[in-house]
């Protein structure tokens, strides 16, 4: 019982609804051996070097983004949610198989299982783990040699002294004082905050980087992992919004995260105006007794948000930064920084 | 212009030394029949080929043989719309240009005979040598990345009739005959996510044919000029596309990339458009003649 293999074994039962996805790894991984016997040789013509190109000079034109720059970018997220929600259902994290990958790898600080005690959200936090963990594995094998390793992680709290990244996320939305430490894996409200968080930024990445995706059979693929990640959102909304009945300080949180993370991507509601122009949108309608469980625009869709706007709020920053917050190394692959909204 | 500067350089060496030594010779050579006989020489100078713009690299994408396809992006864009150019590709990026084909210097041993009849001068004549000369063509991607195909001539041999008129010690002559070259197709790219295979025959037939002008200064040596066009047929060289390994270990890489996609995820083969390797050559020459 030490690997998140072993625990997750226990919930095999329940993995059945997922063979329709393995069918297409396996779809996948059969085209890769079938044509890694048809490598061929290398480029000829050594005994010309003044005919053979030069590095191009800088600065080098940036190459157009492909699929795997778009996926890997979805892996790096993948792994953030992956580990948070594996640490907090089963209180470990990635088999080390499923970390491996080009770029830098890094490890994970913090991560604790969190002692809970409302079976609701326990069961809905390692269905969602068993997803995450099926998300990272899927995209991993779609991408097989082109996949970026997990970078270095923070999913602690830290300390009053020296803030983990989710501590520097509550404090940031106020949901915490500034001298606050906010723990997620403390209970079942501060695992339910912590999850909030992540969940409708997951979302709104998925769709925005939708129209990035030029192979529809991977197009599909992410449709697939949007869905999936859209029901965790609803469902961490939904318990969020039906415990702040009886806690009003949790809607209050979420809200408050909500803003946020509009502060951060750079869509904030005119405050003067009135025009409301956030893609991002707390628990809550006009008044605390009305829900906003689904988070949507005039049309009834979904936000998008473009990856520097991703960027920006797990970096918790801003401005064009490359790293920080979740990710204090950055994330791995050619996407990674994030847009100037300051 | 640096080529027509060096030939036009090389003419006038050559037509100085010709013509200012007649009055010299003549009073060397007094024979019926001064170009009769063998001789053994040889020539050098430059050789320049023709312009080739317009020429390109033709793709094969759906394996029926003809190169009148396109290869296109997963989106179905054209992945080769940076377009070609006729030389050799600077860097992966059409910004840079690419180098002019290589014209350069040739140096050939020849040996022959002739048979002079009254002004009627006829022979033989083998040469043997080698000119520094390449000629290539680059392709584009979006990717972006070059392709080059080059073909480089690495010796040559003709035999050649001669037949001319002389006017007591100069020979007016026209030159045709058979050509055997080695030339090597070369490839290049700057792609590193493919495999590539170059293939194609590097010995051809070809013709060599033109006319030049030969003094003799002493009963046994004489000096010329020669021009001289080259043309072989090298229409058999291919490049075999294929998924390298970083793409064969990846699946998205591998359903994106333009070379292997569906429905031929076999691969794609390339050839140049122009399928004559052709230079004129303007040598200078020098003979013993027994």
């Amino acid at each position: 019982m030490t690997d998140l293999n072993t625990k997750l074994e226990i919930f095999d039962a329940i993995a059945t609804r997922r063979n329709e996805r393995r069918s297409f790894l396996r779809f996948a991984g059969g085209s890769a051996i079938a044509l890694g016997g048809a490598t061929l040789l290398s480029a000829c013509g050594s005994d010309d070097s003044d005919l053979a190109p030069s590095p191009t000079p800088s600065p080098t034109p940036t190459a157009a983004l492909n699929d795997a720059d778009v996926l890997n970018f979805a892996l790096n997220l993948e792994y953030l949610e992956a580990q948070f929600y594996a640490y907090a259902a089963f209180g470990v994290g990635l088999n080390a198989s499923l970390l491996t990958g080009t770029g830098t790898q890094g490890g994970v600080t913090g991560g604790a299982q969190v002692p809970f005690s409302d079976t609701v959200v326990r069961e809905y936090a390692r269905e969602i783990a068993i997803d995450e963990v099926a998300h990272v594995a899927f995209l991993r094998s779609a991408l097989g040699t082109a996949a970026v390793a997990q970078p270095a992680l923070d999913i602690s709290a830290g300390t009053a002294a020296a803030p983990g990244a989710f501590t520097s996320a509550a404090r940031a939305a106020g949901v915490i004082g500034a001298t606050g430490v906010f723990n997620p894996y403390a209970d079942d409200n501060s695992f339910l905050l912590g999850a909030y968080i992540f969940e409708d930024v997951g979302v709104s990445a998925y769709k925005g980087a939708s129209p990035l995706i030029a192979n529809k059979t991977y197009l599909e693929a992410a449709a697939g992992i949007l869905a999936a990640e859209a029901y965790h959102a609803g469902l961490i909304r939904t318990i969020l919004f039906r415990k702040g009945l009886t806690t009003p300080s949790l809607v209050t949180g979420a809200n408050q995260i909500s803003d946020a993370r509009d502060s951060l991507d750079g869509t904030v509601t005119n405050t003067s105006t009135g025009v409301i122009g956030d893609d991002d949108q707390g628990i809550t309608g006009s008044d605390a007794t009305m829900s906003n469980i689904v988070p949507t625009d005039a049309n009834g869709l979904a936000y998008s948000r473009s990856t520097g706007q991703v960027l920006n709020i797990v970096y918790l920053n801003k401005t064009a930064v490359s790293m920080g917050g979740f990710f204090p190394a950055g994330v791995n692959g050619n996407i990674k920084t994030s847009a100037a909204n300051a | 212009m640096t080529h027509f500067t060096k030939l036009t350089m090389l003419a006038g060496l050559a037509t100085a030394g010709i013509f200012a030594v007649p009055a010299h010779a003549q009073d060397m050579t007094t024979d019926d029949k001064p170009f009769s006989g063998l001789y053994i020489g040889a020539a050098g100078g430059y050789d320049v080929q023709p312009n080739d713009v317009g020429s390109s690299i033709l793709f094969d994408r759906n394996g029926d043989g003809n190169f009148s396809d396109s290869v296109n992006t997963i989106t179905g864009a054209n992945a080769f719309s940076p377009g070609f150019c006729n030389g050799s590709a600077r860097t992966a990026v059409p910004a840079y240009g690419c180098r002019n084909d290589d014209d350069g210097w040739s140096y050939y041993g020849r040996a022959g005979f002739d048979v002079q009849s009254g002004p009627f001068v006829v022979g033989l004549v083998g040469e043997f040598g080698k000119a520094e000369i390449t000629d290539s063509v680059a392709a584009f991607s979006t990717t972006p990345a070059s392709y080059t195909m080059a073909r480089k001539l690495k010796w040559e041999g003709s035999v050649r009739a001669r037949a001319g008129l002389a006017a007591r010690n100069t020979l007016f002559y026209a030159t045709g005959g058979a050509g055997y070259a080695k030339i090597d197709n070369l490839f290049f790219t700057t792609n590193t996510a493919n495999a590539f295979a170059a293939t194609g025959s590097d010995k051809r037939w070809g013709y060599v044919g033109g006319g030049g002008i030969e003094q003799k200064l002493t009963k046994n040596i004489s000096i010329g000029m020669e021009y001289t066009y080259h043309q072989y047929k090298d229409d058999d060289a291919r490049v075999r596309v294929t998924a390298g390994t970083a793409l064969a270990g990846s699946p998205v890489l591998l359903a994106n990339n333009p070379f292997v996609l569906a429905p031929n995820t076999s691969g794609t083969t390339f050839r140049r458009s122009d399928e004559n390797f052709r230079w004129h050559s303007l040598r200078g020459t020098v003979a013993f003649r027994f």
